[in-house]
């Protein structure tokens, strides 16, 4: 309160008479009575009600089908075979049958599911360099900390280093179709195209070859500890996925939020005459490279094939949630109503 | 002022030259201090408990590894940056009632009497509040994400037709919809909307999506994580994200606009009622309506306005500044549903004075029901 004022005299130190000091800047007030109220509540109703049916009636046009391959018919002896770590060199390979009654019509997406496997366990989530995996040069052979004990194999530094990148899941499936008894036919799976556009292009780049082949430029590294090829032989047939951008390794980089969760492995290639309209209904097996063993933290594996819309997978929530909603508002409209005939109507609880 | 006075106020919380100014300071400002104080402590606690309650419950779904479901750029500027503002004005420009109602209406003091809006009912009612926008934030986020594709697959993005959405995705998604939410909610409880009042709400909001555009749109240099890196922009690309946003801020809000409406319809206070806009009545026209319902009482309907009948003899004496007395104010505010405590009932039926008798030229301390009533003379232009 001692400011110097210009002002003198017994009113010098009077706060300033502007709208602000005073209070009286121009205002808004609005009032939460039912007469404004209760129209915005019943189309809001409105609303809900109808996008919750719109939803459902897009949910209802996605196929899904589900397969827990983990101990699924011969895969049983792989799943025995995983047990013991001495055999992990050796390859092992199984096969599911599935069958679809209604054909899958538009994009089909190949997913392989983990459950109860936690991504989002808090050193998990810390074990991982970006700075390695963006490319940096100086980070490649000198991997981050936090990658501990992930980071050096025998005092040469792995690439790509921490626990996210070596617990990655290496399972490899083929889809075949059995049109009648005699005939397959292999269904072919997009392999890439599968990611983020920023990821595979800007979060995950290859440390800089400068003509130098990709085996060249990750001189110096080793392979993480669980894998069985190197990085840079992630995909012999491309190189253009093989190093840190290759798709496998993108995906399983993005940590799931939950311990049951699905990642995408492949889309329906619809440029192959038969599958031109989706899946055809009929028979179906799927050859499983048996590499991931899940029996340590009791887990499952599960292959998903399901239709896309723009909305999703097969969700119900989301439908079911705005129609809830809907009917809720729709409610307690109704007995705000009831209140306002009852007590409120002409102002009578507010006048005398 | 004098030795002795310099000294008295120095001494005081507050000081005042003369005795007219105790009318506003009292009903005005103290009255317009004490909402906004109630409501700083509540909101503060309320928009907390929102914050800190889907951490909670997503420990129960990573293996109690205290994994942070925001990234720490949130965790660290939610309070200093997207949530402080808003609130910060509310508690300086806020006035529930105008000035001129509750200079006229002293009665509404009542509502605010005994602490009112910082009791135990009050906290746990915004407390429970808290954790139901909470649970519904990360149970509404938690049954679209969970064993299902969050996937958009619109004819928009023609490349990115499948993203795959992960830890920090869902992180993102509840604090976007839980800065949104306890903003609205700060936003409903607002009454004198000003231009910094909408300037600080949306601002806060817009600042937070641009925040999170710039945090998530480069890779920046010195950091060695890159795990925001275009979160947000894939997030606000989906459909379904947009629409589970929209939803769960609707659902979180819902209990208390109905919480609000519904009183207000079925048992308004004396300062809703007050809220109504009237016409400020002149002092021939107050008279008039206090003739007419003085008759009304005569013929004898409701006891508990025992007050008015002193109103007769107290409207012709001169306003004695030094004492206050216990006049009736408007008569509308009497029709409160709330009864008048049984204390001051016996007191007006027996036509003693308040209990104010300590009364300090300087100080003022309140009695036991806390009120203050002034005579209704000639009005004073403070």
């Amino acid at each position: 309160m001692g400011k110097a004022k210009d002002k003198s005299g017994p009113l010098g130190r009077r706060p300033d008479n502007s709208a602000f000091k005073q209070q009286r800047l121009p205002a808004w007030s609005p009032m939460l009575t039912a007469n404004t109220v209760l129209p915005f509540f019943y189309l809001l109703a409105l609303i809900c009600m109808l996008l919750g049916v719109w939803l459902l009636l897009t949910v209802q046009s996605t196929q899904e089908i589900k397969l827990d391959y983990t101990e699924l018919g011969n895969c049983d002896q792989c799943f025995q075979l995983r047990k013991n770590v001495s055999y992990a060199a050796q390859t092992c390979s199984c096969k599911v049958e599935f069958s679809i009654d209604r054909a899958f019509k538009g994009d089909v997406f190949f997913y392989y599911g983990l459950k109860n496997f936690h991504q989002n366990l808090r050193r998990y989530m810390d074990s991982r360099d970006d700075e390695q995996t963006l490319g940096r040069k100086n980070k490649l052979k000198n991997p981050s900390s936090y990658c501990e004990p992930f980071a050096k194999d025998a005092g040469v530094p792995i690439a790509p280093c921490g626990a996210v990148a070596n617990s990655m899941f290496n399972d490899s499936f083929t889809l075949t179709y059995h049109p009648s008894r005699s005939r397959t036919i292999p269904v072919p799976l997009l392999r890439k195209g599968l990611t983020w556009y920023t990821d595979k292009n800007v979060k995950f780049r290859n440390p800089k070859t400068d003509n130098l082949t990709l085996a060249a430029a990750f001189e110096g590294t080793r392979q993480p500890l669980y894998w069985q090829k190197p990085v840079y032989d992630l995909d012999p047939h491309d190189p253009t996925n093989s190093g840190f951008i290759n798709e496998d390794l993108i995906i399983w980089m993005r940590e799931a939020a939950f311990p049951n969760f699905k990642k995408l492995y492949g889309i329906l290639n619809r440029a192959d005459a038969s599958f031109t309209k989706g899946l055809p209904k009929g028979n179906y097996t799927i050859d499983i490279s048996y590499n991931f063993p899940v029996q340590y933290f009791q887990g499952r594996k599960e292959v998903v094939l399901t239709t896309l819309t723009w909305f999703g997978g097969q969700n119900h929530f989301l439908p079911i949630a705005y129609l809830v909603t809907s009917s809720l508002i729709l409610l307690m409209a109704v007995v705000l109503t009831l209140a306002w005939w009852k007590f409120g109507k002409d102002g009578k609880n507010m006048k005398e | 002022m004098g030795k002795e006075g310099r000294q008295a106020a120095r001494n005081s919380d507050y000081a005042i030259p003369k005795f007219k100014h105790l009318k506003k300071m009292l009903l005005v400002h103290g009255h317009y201090y004490y909402i906004r104080i109630a409501e700083l402590v509540q909101y503060f606690f309320y928009k907390n408990v929102c914050f800190i309650f889907p951490q909670f419950l997503y420990q129960f779904f990573c293996g109690f590894s205290q994994q942070p479901l925001y990234d720490t750029a949130y965790l660290t500027l939610y309070n200093i940056s997207f949530t402080s503002l808003p609130i910060l004005l509310y508690s300086l420009v806020e006035q529930h009632v105008t000035i001129d109602t509750l200079k006229r209406e002293p009665s509404l003091y009542r509502d605010i009497a005994k602490n009112s809006l910082l009791r135990w009912p009050v906290f746990l009612y915004w407390t429970c509040l808290g954790v139901f926008d909470a649970v519904i934030f990360f149970f509404g986020a938690y049954f679209l994400f969970d064993n299902t594709t969050f996937t958009s697959n619109g004819q928009l993005m023609t490349t990115n037709t499948q993203m795959m959405f992960g830890n920090w995705t869902f992180g993102t998604l509840i604090f976007t919809v839980l800065v949104f939410t306890v903003t609205l909610k700060l936003a409903l409880d607002t009454r004198h909307w000003t231009w910094i009042n909408h300037f600080v709400i949306w601002g806060s909001l817009l600042f937070y999506v641009i925040f999170s555009l710039l945090w998530g749109g480069i890779i920046w240099p010195f950091l060695n994580y890159q795990r925001m890196y275009y979160v947000f922009m894939q997030m606000l690309s989906s459909g379904p994200a947009w629409l589970s946003i929209i939803l769960l801020i609707i659902i979180s809000l819902l209990p208390d606009v109905i919480k609000k409406v519904l009183c207000r319809a079925v048992c308004p206070t004396a300062t809703e009622r007050a809220q109504t806009t009237r016409p400020c009545l002149t002092r021939d026209e107050r008279e008039e309506q206090e003739e007419e319902v003085h008759e009304k009482l005569l013929s004898g309907s409701v006891a508990e306005l025992t007050p008015l009948s002193f109103r007769r003899s107290y409207k012709r004496r001169n306003t004695n500044s030094t004492l206050l007395h216990l006049g009736a104010a408007e008569t509308l505010s009497l029709h409160s549903s709330s009864p008048l405590p049984q204390k001051l009932l016996a007191h007006l039926s027996e036509g003693g004075r308040s209990d104010l008798s300590s009364l300090s030229p300087y100080m003022l301390r309140l009695s036991g029901a806390g009120f203050a009533y002034y005579a209704p003379g000639p009005e004073t232009p403070v």
